[in-house]
């Protein structure tokens, strides 16, 4: 684990938490909660499948996009289609960011 | 916008009953993907965390051998003419494939070193006084894991046969450079088959273990300790 692991963490965590609060405008502290539970668990392990595994980038993303749907399905107890539609523009958020500051 | 919309989709469901999503939403998201998965096509360019770069490089031991011959470095992509010298290594971009070539000094102009990369492109293309080497040379070990002792790699080649016509470039040996200094040759068994440093880190450190371990376990325990005190209220 290095800071940059960190940074890339904090920083999926603050992306999403503000993606899921300006949609959702329910209580920030909670949404801010799921944020961590759900990035804690999804980042190491898509890092793990992309840096160790050297699984395709693609079917990393579409996975976490899904694992994490099913997480704030469970979590909001929204409609699923919401919590997928949430889960989507997150990360495709996030992953755009990533390209865009990750050292080259 | 986008938020916006869903903020508006979200405001209905609270009232409906029936929520669907509008088709321009999932238009929306289908945008998002286009453009994550154009900009994707860069991913594998990325130092993720966890892993450090290190630097390759390659070198022809016998090019002395040839005095006649002016041998160059070509191919893309971001790969312009390299003139190789004796006793030098050289490196490339990490994503390039070249190939030395060799040509005649008395039919080499040095110009070409000059020119844009569509004239270079051209030269290399409809030159018949060129004589490719077969080998496509690529990048090695560019990136490890953060706990690897590896610094460089250095690739030797030798040249086996060379004429007007034939070029054969053959991988001989890899050296492999540790941090602390102290280096490892491993000889090419293969062209094919890349030899590993011995060196290289394998298990997890303790680091490795909070982030890949430790951190995703605390994460389900939270997720199913929430989710289960969400179904238990009224």
């Amino acid at each position: 684990m290095s800071s940059l692991a960190l940074l890339a963490l904090g920083s999926t965590i603050a992306v999403e938490f503000l993606v899921y609060w300006v949609v959702l405008r329910t209580t920030p502290l909670r949404l801010f909660c799921y944020s961590v539970l759900i990035n804690t668990l999804t980042l190491p392990l898509a890092n793990f499948a992309y840096s160790s595994l050297s699984l395709n980038f693609y079917l990393i993303e579409g996975v976490v996009i899904l694992s994490e749907s099913f997480l704030l399905f469970l979590l909001l107890q929204k409609r699923y289609l919401l919590c997928l539609l949430l889960s989507l523009i997150a990360n495709s958020i996030t992953a755009l960011i990533s390209f865009l500051f990750l050292p080259f | 916008m986008i938020s916006y919309d869903l903020y508006m989709v979200e405001h209905k469901y609270r009232y409906c009953d029936h929520m669907r999503l509008k088709p321009t939403f999932i238009v929306y998201g289908l945008v998002f993907l286009l453009v994550l998965g154009t900009v994707a096509s860069v991913s594998a360019d990325i130092l993720m965390p966890g892993q450090k770069s290190t630097s390759f490089s390659y070198e022809i031991t016998n090019m002395d051998q040839y005095p006649d011959f002016v041998f160059l470095l070509f191919g893309g992509p971001l790969g312009n003419v390299q003139l190789l010298q004796s006793g030098q290594s050289f490196t490339f971009y990490k994503f390039a494939q070249p190939s030395v070539y060799a040509i005649l000094e008395s039919k080499y102009n040095a110009s070409i070193l000059q020119m844009n990369d569509t004239e270079q492109q051209l030269f290399f293309e409809n030159n018949p006084d060129l004589v490719p080497s077969a080998l496509v040379l690529t990048a090695v070990y560019t990136t490890v894991p953060e706990e690897s002792p590896l610094k460089s790699s250095k690739v030797i080649l030798t040249i086996a046969a060379l004429n007007s016509s034939h070029f054969d470039l053959q991988k001989t040996k890899i050296i492999f450079t540790y941090t602390d200094g102290s280096t490892e040759e491993q000889a090419f068994a293969s062209p094919d088959v890349l030899p590993s440093p011995s060196r290289s880190t394998l298990g997890l450190s303790w680091a490795n273990s909070l982030w890949y371990i430790v951190l995703p376990g605390m994460a389900v325990c939270g997720i199913v300790y929430v989710a289960v005190k969400r179904r238990q209220k009224p």
